[in-house]
């Protein structure tokens, strides 16, 4: 298929008409359309896919340009139009869809129904064909469009489903666009366990009037096959069931893998935790010690230095006499007022005790103060006996909990990170459960699946037996040996194709895997190979040098580079394919090459990657249109520019208004 | 001498029960445990640092020392009167004067001046320790942080080159 021109009308930021021619020379095969961002080149690659499918991407239903609506009056119709030249297996086609607006009484707009036209040109004329949607299905299927119509977010889509190792879509385009569809259809044709398809309605053709038995036969055999059936329609729902549950394993595993962490986190914070009030006990116990050592020894360490200053003071002052102890002048003239002393004498005004004890008033208080000095020296000394190691000790005990809470403030500071860390966590006790109620779903189904295969045999068994007995009888009258005989041919031409098949889609599928490879390896350097497996998942794997090679992770650069080279991959097959000389595959001739249509296809690349992108795909492609924005055109323009036939450039008047022009 | 109830007014009953309450919230600790500890280490703190204060009657509030309690303290607080006396140099110049309100009119009417003095004293700790230990502190650790810095003065300024056994030579000839 290649693209010959598009004509747009009123399509939204194209007012009135615009159209682009597309080169089509075979070497300079690459069209560039150039514009800034929001010029409208989102726009235009979508007007391929509404006129060809009546889709777009675009939110907002209205195509029509908002200069032309806004111009509008009560009653105006107006209408929206995009044309398409394109040929296809050697025909030319002219594809148009025209939506029309109206405006109503009251200012509103409505769309009248969408008219869809495929013309072919016969001999310079046009010919309209009977039935535009089936045609279209016939030069380009829906599905398989956006292959050629890339945009960012077909690459996105088809990036997770890479991701996923969902096949379907891929095993779909393939079948297509190489050819194998028509091996399909072929086999619905003579699939024998269908009742409407040839082998099947021979089974319906056998006489049972001459013999009951081959009646008997013939619904046993309808019943086996269509018990047969139903387990064959079952199955691949299982499968899908199946895939679709552990595609769902999958992602909760992943969910728990990286929530793992959690568990290990909420362990080390409680651990801190209790660190935490461990420390914070130990501070309280070393702060009452140290408070109980300050009250009792702390009075001793503050005096120690008045102590010393007072005995000092005292040891150079000669005021140290001798005296009684504990005796005051209070006591002797106690003992004069009794009239006997302590001993028994008796104590009278001028005996020799009464002077006795006047004389002894010299030596003690208050006119001598020697035992109060020496009472108060006595007790300098006890205090100064205080250890020592008071403001050590005090020191120690203090730097034993200064280091408590500063651990404790390394601990709470710690927690804070792992409670930011532990926000954006789940918990992963849900994950498990929702995992192992997928699991044993999983394990019913594939329980289910065992039994059915198991029933599938003795079904198949069975039937084989029925129908040879049927051949057996069917032989021995005319008419049914008539049947048989038809039958068999029709089963051998069946079985010859799913031979031819299985070895041609092999070979095709090896093919493709080459093609996708030489243009994955040139896009992406760096020792990595894709593999296609006969499901059509699509792996990466890294190669090693001593043969052993394992699958890895995609990054985003790479997996769009696996697409460019699947999507690239498929046309550069379906081109040689095309070309009759260069293909031994008769059977696989009516594969047509296709266009490749891209909206901003290299923002996801670096400068490097672009040229090497820009280098494959041309060659890969029977036809190139880009779409891209002025920087990234830059790049384009120097490594493609001696096979760009035609360019363009979008100049935009503002955000409803954009007009064309040929660079 | 002190043998009855002591009672502190006004803004030192309130600096006096901020010593003794609670500054942590988890320990329950305290600096000083009772008004008498506080009444002990006040007269010395303000001795050493030259400070005393009025009594403040300013506001209408007290807190008192039972007389159980000074009692059972009388000897220490009779200890710390006589040396801080007998030290004063600064306000009983005379050395007999200083002598004999030290020993000898410990117990009589002449001391009553010397009682009031030894009160300021007493009060000029106090607001000492309130200085030094609560009013700067902002968290629960700083009242810690300001009692070792307090007590890390003290020892720099005074202690760090006494040892006991230099106190206890002057001691032996004090006793001769």
């Amino acid at each position: 298929m290649l693209l010959k021109s598009i004509r747009i009308i009123n399509f939204r930021q194209f007012i009135n008409e615009t159209e682009i021619e597309f080169s089509i020379d075979e070497r300079k095969n690459v069209s560039i359309i150039l514009g800034e961002n929001g010029s409208g080149k989102t726009s235009f690659a979508q007007a391929f896919t509404w006129c060809l499918y009546g889709k777009t991407d675009f939110k907002d239903s209205s195509m029509l340009n908002k200069v032309v609506e806004t111009n509008m009056l009560p009653g105006d119709e107006e209408c929206v139009r995009v044309d398409i030249e394109l040929i296809h297996d050697s025909k030319e086609y002219n594809i148009s869809r025209t939506q029309t607006y109206k405006k109503t009484q009251n200012g509103k707009i409505g769309s009248l129904p969408t008219s869809f036209h495929i013309a072919e040109k016969i001999k310079g004329q046009q010919e309209f064909l009977k039935n535009p949607e089936l045609e279209m299905k016939q030069i380009l299927p829906k599905e398989l469009a956006g292959y050629f119509f890339l945009n960012g977010e077909h690459i996105e889509k088809l990036n997770k489903e890479l991701k996923k190792g969902k096949s379907q879509e891929f095993a779909i385009a393939v079948e297509n666009l190489l050819g194998l569809k028509a091996f399909l259809e072929a086999f619905d044709h003579f699939n024998p366990s269908k009742k409407h398809s040839v082998i099947g309605s021979y089974n319906s053709q056998y006489d049972g009037n001459s013999n009951k038995e081959i009646s008997v036969l013939r619904d046993e055999i309808q019943n086996f096959q269509e018990r047969i059936n139903r387990i064959n329609k079952r199955l691949p729902e299982i499968e899908n069931e199946i895939e679709l549950g552990e595609e769902n394993c999958d992602d909760l595993e992943a969910t728990i893998r990286e929530n793992e962490k959690s568990a290990d986190y909420q362990k080390r914070r409680d651990g801190l935790n209790i660190k935490i009030e461990y420390n914070k006990n130990s501070i309280e116990d070393e702060t009452a010690v140290l408070l109980k050592n300050f009250n009792i020894v702390g009075l001793s360490f503050l005096s120690k230095s008045l102590i010393n200053d007072a005995l000092e003071y005292l040891a150079s002052e000669k005021i140290v006499d001798k005296g009684i102890p504990e005796i005051h002048e209070r006591t002797i003239d106690f003992l004069i007022k009794r009239g006997y002393c302590i001993c028994g004498t008796d104590i009278k005004f001028g005996n020799s005790a009464y002077s006795n004890l006047n004389d002894t008033l010299e030596y003690i208080p208050p006119k001598s103060i020697g035992t109060i000095v020496n009472n108060f020296v006595i007790q300098c000394g006890e205090l100064a006996k205080t250890p020592e190691t008071f403001f050590e000790t005090f020191e120690t005990q203090f730097s034993h909990i200064r280091s408590y809470e500063n651990e404790i403030e390394e601990y709470v500071s710690e927690i804070e990170k792992i409670s930011e860390l532990l926000e954006g966590m789940k918990d992963i006790g849900v994950y498990q459960s929702q995992l192992s109620y997928k699991k044993g779903k999983i394990k019913k189904l594939e329980d289910e699946k065992e039994k059915l295969l198991k029933n599938l045999g003795a079904l198949e068994e069975n039937l084989s037996r029925k129908e040879s007995s049927l051949r057996d009888l069917a032989l021995k009258d005319e008419i049914n040996a008539r049947v048989e005989i038809y039958k068999a041919y029709s089963q051998e031409i069946y079985d010859s194709l799913t031979e031819y098949y299985k070895h041609e889609e092999a070979e095709v599928r090896e093919l493709l895997q080459n093609s996708i490879n030489d243009i994955f390896r040139k896009i992406y350097e760096g020792g990595m190979s894709i593999s296609v497996d006969e499901k059509y998942r699509i792996k990466v794997l890294v190669d090693e040098v001593k043969g052993f090679s394992s699958e890895i992770e995609t990054s985003t650069a790479q997996s769009t580079s696996v697409i460019f080279a699947f999507i690239a991959g498929i046309i550069k097959l379906a081109k040689d394919f095309s070309v009759e000389e260069s293909i031994d595959h008769e059977l696989l001739s009516a594969s047509e090459p296709y266009p490749l249509v891209m909206d901003a296809p290299l923002s996801n690349f670096d400068r490097r990657r672009i040229k090497t992108v820009c280098d494959t795909l041309p060659k890969a492609a029977e036809q190139v249109i880009i779409f891209i924005k002025d920087t990234d055109g830059d790049i384009a323009e120097e490594h493609m520019g001696s096979i760009i036939g035609k360019r363009y450039e979008f100049i935009k008047i503002n955000e409803v208004e954009t007009y064309i022009v040929t660079r | 001498m002190f043998k009855k109830e002591y009672v502190f007014y006004g803004s030192h009953a309130d600096k006096v029960q901020a010593l003794v309450s609670k500054f942590s919230n988890f320990s329950g600790s305290t600096l000083f445990r009772r008004n008498v500890d506080v009444l002990l280490f006040a007269p010395i703190v303000g001795f050493l640092f030259g400070k005393m204060s009025e009594v403040d009657k300013s506001k209408n509030r007290s807190t008192k020392i039972f007389i159980e309690q000074m009692i059972r303290e009388d000897l220490r607080i009779r200890f710390n009167y006589q040396i801080i006396t007998l030290l004063d140099k600064k306000n009983i110049i005379d050395d007999d004067k200083r002598i004999d309100s030290t020993f000898r009119n410990i117990e009589q009417e002449e001391a009553e001046s010397e009682l009031r003095r030894y009160n300021e004293y007493i009060l000029g700790g106090v607001d000492i320790l309130w200085e030094k230990l609560i009013e700067p502190a902002k968290l629960e650790q700083d009242y810690l942080n300001n009692l070792y810095d307090f007590l890390d003065a003290i020892n720099d300024r005074y202690n760090e080159t006494l040892t006991n056994d230099s106190v206890m030579d002057l001691y032996t000839l004090a006793r001769r």
